[in-house]
């Protein structure tokens, strides 16, 4: 072997090995966090007192729905998110003047802690959320991959779920919404997003009785137990997703072959239902979020098309949320 | 006892039974101290099999000397069963077939073939651990399968069915044995490892669910 050619296998060693240590220790801060959370007394009693009446606010009082906005694996905080997220978030809140939004949750952290919060590699999230280069967005994208694989494994994801169930029902109960309150909740997930408010799903139901739906953006989404404790989970999907179809292949209980899996019987039920999205890949240019691409050359933009969709099945939940006030 | 030569010669059993050596299952080569060392594997694979399911011992919040007995319990109890089981197949062996033998010698084979599962730990992997872990129970069987049968010359046809009802009458001990202790969920390391080790997933989002809701 060259000198060359050690160098090279020397680097792939060490990245290799680096990479199986990030992942054999993602579960651990789940677990660290559930042993302490359940065993220090005074840990959760911030949290408020979900049958407490909530004080509307001006801004949440008129609307008519909660969007809880689930961000994509490559951010780095709740409270800043990528320049393409961003300018969706913004375009969604222009287009929904009737609809409270949350988009201040970082779900790839079971404590709510931020990759620049207090965490031994702070520093160095801190830089990488600075200088997006290839090699710093993917390391952020890696790392919150691994979290979501946590999220969708049967043994870590209720400890995890339970964690992020946590902060999400203290932002729901800031913006308002008690656990009697009508209002329909649609949890709009994009990308690895959409799994981690599947897990969240069966303790949101268990809270809160008003609707609850997933809005998966391109969502890599397994045969979680939390389908059977949503009202209806729509799917967006592009054409040219391949990481959401991946994410159909990795999880094999969504394969036909497993009928009684949670996904499959969900979608015999017509719980499950998919639009799809044409020429829309997942991130970036020619993406769901892209203001820049079309389809067609007079047609709306991808951003427009995708705004349109999520309106619509908004639109859809507060017509059923209200039909079944009515009924009640 | 040197325990640098006994480290030496654990990496090598478990090596060799890693690569289906015949030699390392050999019955007449076997001394007291290959059978201490078979021990060893054996307790390694049960440490290592709950290490890989260490997410039992987190749930319940063990501390850390609950922890390490958790590890040694689970250790100790793969090597009780496994014994159990080839001294209930011995006895099936001399009732059905009228072979009398000392149990030690097969005991040992099946505590060296549990040599894959010393890579139990692998279950902690997030989402691929627990196909992991089904690849080294399969391996594990490979290995018991070719020990007896091919290493220690058994006959495979009536080891097979002595193997089979020692199986059987293990499983029906073990329940009457361990009835009370599943009644009890304790929520201590021996309830972890014991039960919530082999709990499904939605058994598991069950259980936190029930604790989420007593906060």
């Amino acid at each position: 072997m060259s000198d060359i050619q050690q160098l090279l296998f020397g680097a792939i060693m060490v990245a290799g090995v680096t990479l199986f240590v990030a992942l054999i220790t993602a579960p651990f801060e789940a677990m660290t966090w559930w042993s302490r959370w359940t065993t220090d007394p005074r840990q959760g009693e911030d949290d408020g007192d979900i049958d407490a009446e909530p004080a509307e606010t001006h801004a949440t009082g008129e609307k008519e729905a909660i969007l809880f906005y689930v961000t994509g694996i490559g951010t780095i905080t709740g409270e800043r998110h990528p320049k393409l997220e961003q300018g969706f978030i913004d375009a969604l809140k222009e287009a929904l003047p009737n609809v409270a939004v949350i988009d201040d949750f970082f779900p790839y952290s079971p404590a709510g802690i931020p990759l620049t919060g207090q965490r031994i590699f702070a520093r160095f999230w801190r830089f990488s959320g600075r200088h997006r280069a290839f090699v710093t967005q993917n390391l952020i994208r890696l790392r919150n991959m691994f979290q979501v694989l946590v999220a969708a494994d049967g043994r870590y994801g209720p400890i995890y779920s339970a964690g992020t169930f946590r902060i999400m029902r203290e932002k729901l109960l800031e913006k308002g919404h008690g656990a009697h309150s009508s209002r329909p909740v649609i949890l709009l997930g994009y990308s690895g997003g959409a799994e981690i408010s599947l897990g969240a799903a069966p303790f949101l139901h268990g809270e809160f009785d008003s609707r609850l739906t997933l809005l998966s953006l391109g969502g890599v989404l397994s045969s979680h137990p939390g389908i059977t404790a949503l009202d209806r989970i729509v799917h967006l999907q592009g054409s040219a997703d391949r990481v959401a179809r991946i994410g159909g292949i990795f999880f094999v209980h969504r394969w036909a072959v497993f009928g009684g899996s949670h996904w499959n019987k969900a979608r015999k039920r017509g719980l499950i239902s998919t639009v799809a999205m044409p020429g829309m890949g997942h991130n970036g240019p020619g993406g769901y979020l892209d203001p820049d691409a079309h389809t067609r050359a007079d047609g709306p933009n991808n951003l427009q098309r995708t705004i349109a969709e999520i309106k619509s099945v908004i639109d859809e939940e507060i017509a059923a949320s209200r039909r079944d006030m009515a009924g009640a | 006892m040197d325990w640098l030569d006994i480290i030496t010669q654990l990496r090598d059993m478990i090596g060799r039974a890693l690569w289906f050596d015949p030699t390392v299952y050999d019955t007449a080569t076997m001394d007291d101290r290959t059978r201490f060392v078979s021990t060893l594997v054996v307790f390694l694979a049960g440490a290592s099999l709950l290490l890989g399911q260490c997410f039992a011992l987190f749930l319940v919040a063990a501390s850390p000397v609950g922890f390490i007995l958790g590890l040694v319990f689970s250790g100790l109890s793969l090597a009780l069963r496994l014994g159990l089981w080839v001294s209930c197949s011995v006895l099936f062996a001399a009732i059905l077939f009228g072979v009398v033998t000392a149990p030690w010698n097969f005991i040992s084979v099946i505590f060296v073939a549990t040599a894959p599962l010393v890579f139990g730990f692998l279950a902690v992997l997030p989402s691929i651990g627990i196909i992991i872990l089904y690849v080294l129970y399969g391996w594990t069987c490979l290995t018991m399968m070719y020990g007896l049968f091919y290493g220690a010359q058994v006959p495979f046809l009536p080891g097979a069915v002595c193997m089979l009802s020692g199986w059987i009458a293990v499983s029906l001990l073990e329940r009457m044995f361990f009835a009370r202790s599943h009644a009890a969920q304790s929520g201590g390391f021996l309830f972890a490892s014991r039960q919530l080790s082999r709990f499904t997933s939605d058994q598991i989002l069950e259980f936190v669910k029930q604790k989420v809701r007593g906060r």
